[in-house]
């Protein structure tokens, strides 16, 4: 399934060599080198390679330039749009986020296949576990730390001055119930079969909406396994194919989602307590815990979601991994809904 | 009688993991290999077990659904018995789970709190829902 290292390998050397050609004047030989597939990303391919090429003139001074690409797969978790994720990280370069340089853009798949992106590679790797990994605990509870001001950097920008707005709709104070709407509408595309557990969590959500208080950029998936560390600096926040303006009481609930502890959390140390407190000590803004208590079920639906989607994906021969919507998470939502959870 | 399904599934991951332990074998196949294994490994763990349970959940559903009558969008269905058929058990469970999707919209809180524990009840007896042994051969 997919094409071969070779193919994508050929299909990019023709890519970066007509926009290296194009963009850097002056420019003599370009060719690509050590193209290889990293396997972490559940939703994209992912493709690692360095672009090289000689200034004319000067034969020996070689340039390289170390870039990933991001294409879609014919299949999985996610279908997003590789032009508004390239929009997005063009829009936050100039501010303090440390978002991923993109380079350069195939929005229809026409060059490289299927819809890519193509962006500056960091140093670094990501480990989504890291909160609860080897490192003592004081590192640990200082990374936490760190990531949370991040997250307050990220809802921090002024969105309307960098043009996002221009590229994501803002929902204002009705930002719940418009990502209620887009994921049922997700839902009601990629089920396979009737899904009454869902039908019950997504009615009982549109119940209990709440508003939201402001509106910022939300990174839509935020989280350790998303950030480039190299050993404990962050050096970029990884994966904005979700970002859209909305509440940002929903980051908060992504983060704190009940199944995911492990992940965001340190038991004893680092707990929602800590993080809300240092949340708004770093943006000013007082956390809506009721708020953060439905985007938590949120969550939980909006992953049972994407397994949907999966599951799709499989059974149309377009993934080679079989997702479903698992006990877990189906649990905690009729749990929810009958009142226990 | 032999070959069951489950001694056929089984045949089959021998030969999997055989291919498996080939240090030759790429990583890329080797990540397939691991995702047909556990494929298999979930299918041989609940196949035997989905036919009384959808049958049995189509008891459990239709009784529900007559209790939910009133609030119906469209008709209840008569009650009918139960097919031969595993392909008709699983279409009748589609049927039956779609009525349920389709009336819950218009359901109260009382009446969609039961609706939770149905579902819930319904989830715990899932054996395609249970974790299979990384040991079942």
């Amino acid at each position: 399934m997919g094409r071969t290292d070779q193919d994508v390998d050929a299909l990019l050397g023709d890519f970066v060599a007509a926009r290296v050609g194009r963009g850097g004047a002056g420019t003599g030989d370009v060719r690509i080198d050590g193209v290889s597939r990293v396997s972490s990303g559940r939703s994209r391919e992912n493709w690692l390679f360095d672009v090289v090429w000689t200034v004319e003139g000067e034969p020996r001074r070689e340039q390289r330039e170390p870039l990933i690409v991001r294409r879609d797969p014919l299949g999985g978790l996610l279908e997003t749009s590789r032009a508004v994720e390239f929009a997005v990280l063009a829009a936050l370069v100039p501010t303090e986020v440390p978002a991923p340089h993109p380079r350069w853009l195939d929005a229809t798949g026409d060059e490289l296949g299927r819809p890519s992106l193509v962006m500056r590679r960091e140093p670094g790797t990501c480990d989504y576990f890291v909160l609860n990994g080897p490192r003592p605990l004081a590192r640990r509870v200082d990374l936490a730390g760190r990531l949370c001001d991040l997250l307050a950097t990220v809802h921090g920008v002024d969105w309307a001055a960098v043009g996002l707005d221009e590229v994501l709709v803002d929902p204002g104070p009705a930002a719940a119930i418009h990502e209620l709407d887009a994921w049922e509408e997700i839902r009601r595309r990629d089920q396979l079969e009737p899904q009454p557990e869902l039908v019950l969590a997504g009615c009982w959500l549109r119940d209990r909406a709440p508003t939201a208080a402001r509106t910022v950029l939300v990174h839509g998936d935020f989280k350790a396994g998303n950030v480039l560390l190299d050993d404990d600096r962050i050096v970029a926040l990884l994966d904005w194919e979700l970002a859209h303006l909305g509440d940002p009481m929903e980051d908060l609930g992504w983060i704190t989602q009940p199944l995911r502890t492990d992940e965001h959390l340190i038991p004893g140390a680092w707990e929602r307590a800590q993080l809300f407190e240092r949340y708004t000590a770093a943006t000013g803004h007082a956390v809506d815990e009721a708020s953060v208590g439905w985007w938590n079920v949120f969550a939980t639906y909006k992953t049972a979601i994407m397994q949907l989607s999966g599951l799709r994906s499989f059974v149309e021969g377009r993934s080679d991994e079989l997702y479903r919507p698992t006990a877990a998470v189906l649990g905690h939502l009729l749990d929810t809904v009958a009142g226990q959870g | 009688m032999h070959p069951t399904a489950e001694e056929q599934l089984a045949g089959v991951r021998r030969l999997l993991e055989a291919v498996a332990a080939d240090e030759d074998l790429s990583t890329a196949s080797a990540a397939r290999l691991t995702d047909a294994g556990r494929i298999l490994r979930r299918l041989q763990a609940s196949w035997a077990g989905v036919a009384p349970f959808l049958a049995a959940d189509n008891d459990a559903s239709a009784g529900l659904l007559a209790q939910l009558a009133p609030h119906m969008p469209v008709a209840a269905e008569e009650p009918e018995p139960e097919p031969d058929s595993a392909e008709d058990v699983d279409q009748r469970n589609r049927r039956l789970r779609g009525l349920l999707a389709e009336t819950i919209p218009h359901l109260d809180e009382d009446a969609r709190r039961r609706v939770a524990r149905h579902l819930r009840h319904r989830l715990d007896r899932d054996p395609t829902q249970r974790r299979a042994p990384r040991s079942a051969p």
